[in-house]
């Protein structure tokens, strides 16, 4: 009885275990969606499309690594002329006469030397793209998401043409057959032209699947694929214009180098797009605190409400995505860490704001008859200027956060000697008429890292919230890709290079009119300098200047490589060609004349910090970045950029 | 324990002695001297790193990566490599000349077995002939007299120039980075190449402590960024 019952024990065993055999290896994965499970829902699409929008190419991986200007980047902005870099491992960038050949160059995670060259990203994008036909989701989500992919793909190609022209453009998953030849995937470069149709075209043909509103300025929208549309012709149409100028970077396969014919056709599609954004009416420029015209421009890039954000990439505090560009940049006066005072702009970038009558000069620091001008308040040399530049930068005697920064760099007696010290507020005792402090709390403090070492701060970007400048708090203030004043400023451009100089006076003016310019521009002021001179000062610490300088043509005439004098520094205000390859600084000192008038008044002095060594050199080479020898032994059909 | 103490201690001596010798490579030892010259005459460059170089490239190694080598002030290069079969190219654009035949692309192929000096021919756009520096006391200033040669005269490749400088300085090593006192004349405003005349004052702060200067003749030639430089002289003070 007992035996009976153990074997059918052991044969209900054998039974069941036979059983779940056939199933053994079938358990469906709990780790991981297939392909076909994510097409089939809309918000799991979404999830993979926010993977791609987080790849977009305006920096690129970790802040160390990656050589795009942005805020997680502070240090990428003292390259050239804009700002001088205080910390003692960034001062290597105003002490490096040549530019490398790979610049703007990935960081060391990216292999060694690369310029950006990411196909890995091209590739998953044309995946996202290839789904369009077989995805189930409903046909309103499918349409903008492809746009969306579209629209990132773009971007990408845009981003790459900047760098090294013409690339191959690829708009299919590739796939690898494991024959042992893999030549049927590599491909030439196209013309640097075709990459700019491509991408105008692609913007053209997306446009309108996307919303037209302010709901989300971090996805695309209509006006996000026109600005860029109206940015890529823009470039398209100089290179085309200018290229010429300097042959010497054009390559006679097309891969760099637009034909001069050409010029038109893109400056017409770049107004045509600037218009049509225009013409929407969504955008506008900022002007909620037009009672401070300084703190009303400073808000346009820490208002997320700001109708003039057209596409821009997103923080937001306590998810992890938060950006360090206060903590990394606070006065010494309102830092909330013991660090900050970063990035210090320059005297070349300071001297170039306008004053309000439309003149160029630059701050008054002597009176006619060669003696220093004294001045009551430290702020006073640069009152009546265009109001972008209290709005851009913090000079001595401004405040941020509601501290005023106590910015001096010492004492000089009427003889002309100077007292100073060498900390941070530094007191002493001056010929025994009783203690002073000679050096502000802020500096200046040559070769002292953290110190202001040119006399200002950065405003642009500077979130003036609680809590900015701590290290486990930090900003989610934005980047701000596309903004409507840089629309306005390419249709001028676009418009001026188009014999239309009224329309372009007209698109600068408005520009002009919220920085506190009175006069508006007519006809005959609109010329290649002043429209130079605009998105210079507009556009400061945007991340503009490289680009412009190179589609100009203008690169290696400004930054030649030869040093600068502090007369150079504030002469030639108004020409685009001026030689700016030295960062200077501009040092707020106090008179002392005990018992007298002038006693405690302000004067400056131009200055060159002693840790900027060399003058920027920008090769013939440096107008296309040059492609990574990996990339050409992997595809010998890759031809090489020029000069190199 | 001592025995073993000894056996291990002998064990760990043998075992370095073995990993020393075998994963190091030698050092590469043959010297790669020469020149870059025109007609014989080696022509001056800006020397430096990121300046001027060529390209030597060895295959069978497995990727494919140039060693670069640099060109020093006054024409000569020199280069620490493995014996073996190079391939020598100009890189588009560098330097104030172009190769031998006038067109990129042709290679020189190199073999090393022991120390070798070559020297490589190349085209520049022009030659600085008969460079004479003389100093004056009476008015402390540097003057130079020298021609300028036009030797690419193909007109698809002929280029103009956008600057001639004469250059003063302490060291050696002059040029338009390194100097301390510059002046130059527009490309635009010479009317003849020939037997030019430049003259600069050697500033004040070389009476101190220097008993010499160096001067040199520099040629920006329009749309190439590598400048033509004479040889620096050495002028006592």
């Amino acid at each position: 009885m007992k035996k009976l019952a153990y074997i059918l024990i052991g044969g209900a065993l054998c039974w069941s275990a036979c059983k779940s055999d056939a199933d053994f290896l079938q358990h469906s994965p709990s780790n991981i969606l297939t392909d076909d499970q994510v097409w089939a829902h809309s918000d799991l699409v979404l999830s993979v499309l926010a993977d791609l929008y987080d790849r977009y190419p305006d920096y690129n991986t970790q802040s160390n690594n990656a050589t795009a200007q942005s805020l997680e980047n502070w240090a990428e902005f003292a390259n050239f002329d804009e700002a001088f870099p205080s910390e003692a491992g960034q001062y290597y960038r105003v002490q490096n006469a040549n530019l490398d050949y790979f610049y703007p160059q990935l960081g060391y995670s990216n292999g060694p030397y690369s310029t950006y060259w990411d196909y890995n990203y091209l590739r998953d994008l044309n995946l996202f793209i290839s789904k369009d036909s077989s995805a189930t989701i409903g046909q309103g989500d499918r349409t903008r998401y492809m746009a969306e992919a579209r629209f990132l793909r773009a971007a990408v190609y845009f981003e790459e043409a900047k760098r090294v022209g013409g690339v191959p453009i690829i708009t299919a998953p590739m796939t690898y057959d494991y024959s042992g030849d893999p030549t049927y995937l590599q491909h030439p470069r196209n013309k640097e032209s075709e990459v700019y149709d491509f991408v105008i075209s692609e913007l053209e043909a997306i446009k309108d699947s996307l919303p037209n509103d302010l709901n989300d300025r971090s996805r695309a929208s209509k006006g996000a694929a026109l600005a860029m549309e109206c940015r890529a012709a823009l470039y398209a149409g100089s290179i085309a214009k200018f290229g010429a100028t300097k042959a010497a970077a054009m390559l006679p396969g097309g891969e760099t180098g637009i034909p001069a014919s050409m010029a038109d056709g893109y400056y017409q599609k770049a107004l045509k797009a600037a218009q049509e954004l225009i013409g929407l009416n969504t955008y506008s420029l900022y002007t909620k605190k037009s009672d401070d015209l300084s703190d009303n421009f400073a808000s346009v890039f820490t208002d997320k409400s700001s109708p003039e954000t057209i596409f821009a990439k997103d923080y937001k505090l306590k998810s992890g995505k938060v950006e360090g560009w206060t903590l990394s940049n606070s006065p010494r006066t309102s830092q909330e860490e013991q660090q900050g005072g970063r990035l210090n702009p320059s005297l070349n970038l300071v001297a170039i704001f306008e004053k309000l009558d439309n003149t160029f000069a630059p701050p008054a620091i002597t009176n006619t008859d060669g003696t220093p001008k004294l001045y009551d308040k430290p702020q006073d040399i640069f009152a009546g200027r265009d109001a972008r530049l209290e709005g851009t930068v913090i000079v001595p005697g401004a405040s941020f956060k509601g501290f005023t920064t106590d910015i001096l760099a010492g004492w000089v007696r009427p003889d002309g000697s100077i007292v100073s010290g060498t900390k941070f507020g530094d007191t002493k005792d001056i010929d025994g008429k009783g203690e002073r402090e000679v050096v502000g709390v802020d500096g200046p403090l040559d070769g002292i890292e953290l110190a202001t070492q040119t006399g200002f701060f950065i405003r642009k970007y500077m979130d003036p919230s609680v809590g900015s400048g701590r290290i486990g708090t930090q900003s989610e203030v934005w980047w701000i890709r596309f903004r409507y004043a840089e629309v306005l400023l390419n249709a001028a451009e676009a418009a001026f290079e188009l014999g239309q100089p009224a329309v372009a006076a007209d698109y600068l003016s408005q520009v002009r009119a919220r920085a506190g310019f009175k006069t508006p521009l007519t006809a005959a002021d609109v010329t290649f300098d002043r429209i130079v001179h605009e998105r210079k000062v507009e556009l400061a610490f945007e991340g503009h200047e490289f680009y412009d300088m190179k589609r100009w043509r203008i690169a290696d005439v400004v930054w030649n490589g030869q040093k600068m004098t502090a007369t150079d520094v504030v002469s030639d205000l108004s020409n685009a060609k001026r030689i700016n390859t030295q960062v200077y600084g501009l040092w707020p000192y106090r008179y002392f004349s005990p018992g007298t008038a002038n006693d405690g008044k302000w004067l400056y002095k131009v200055v060159k910090p002693s840790r900027v060594t060399e003058a920027h050199n920008f090769r013939m080479g440096n107008y296309y970045s040059a492609i990574s020898q990996d990339i050409l032994n992997n595809n010998p059909k890759i031809v090489k950029n020029p000069n190199q | 324990m001592k025995k073993s103490f000894l056996y291990s201690a002998g064990l760990l001596l043998l075992l370095g002695a073995a990993a020393c010798k075998k994963d190091n490579y030698t050092a590469p030892g043959t010297d790669f001297t020469g020149h870059i010259t025109y007609q014989g005459e080696p022509i001056g460059v800006q020397q430096g790193n990121g300046n001027v170089y060529f390209e030597l490239w060895q295959s069978g190694y497995g990727k494919l990566t140039p060693i670069n080598v640099y060109i020093a002030q006054d024409g000569s290069f020199s280069a620490k490599l493995y014996d073996g079969t190079y391939r020598m190219d100009f890189p588009t654009g560098q330097g104030p000349y172009l190769p031998p035949g006038g067109h990129y692309g042709d290679t020189t192929t190199i073999t090393l077995s022991g120390s070798k000096s070559q020297d490589f021919e190349v085209m520049p756009y022009y030659m600085i002939r008969n460079a004479k520096f003389a100093f004056s006391a009476a008015d402390s200033s540097i003057t130079a007299t020298f021609s300028l040669d036009t030797i690419v005269k193909d007109p698809a490749l002929v280029k103009g120039i956008e600057k001639v400088y004469l250059l003063e300085n302490a060291q050696v090593i002059s040029d338009l980075q390194y100097n301390v006192a510059a002046t130059s004349v527009d490309g635009g405003s010479l009317t003849s190449l020939q037997n030019f005349n430049m003259k600069i004052k050697v500033p004040a702060s070389q009476y101190q402590g220097h008993t010499a200067a160096f001067a040199r003749i520099g040629v920006k030639i329009a749309g190439v960024d590598d400048m033509l430089y004479s040889q620096a002289e050495k002028i006592n003070l």
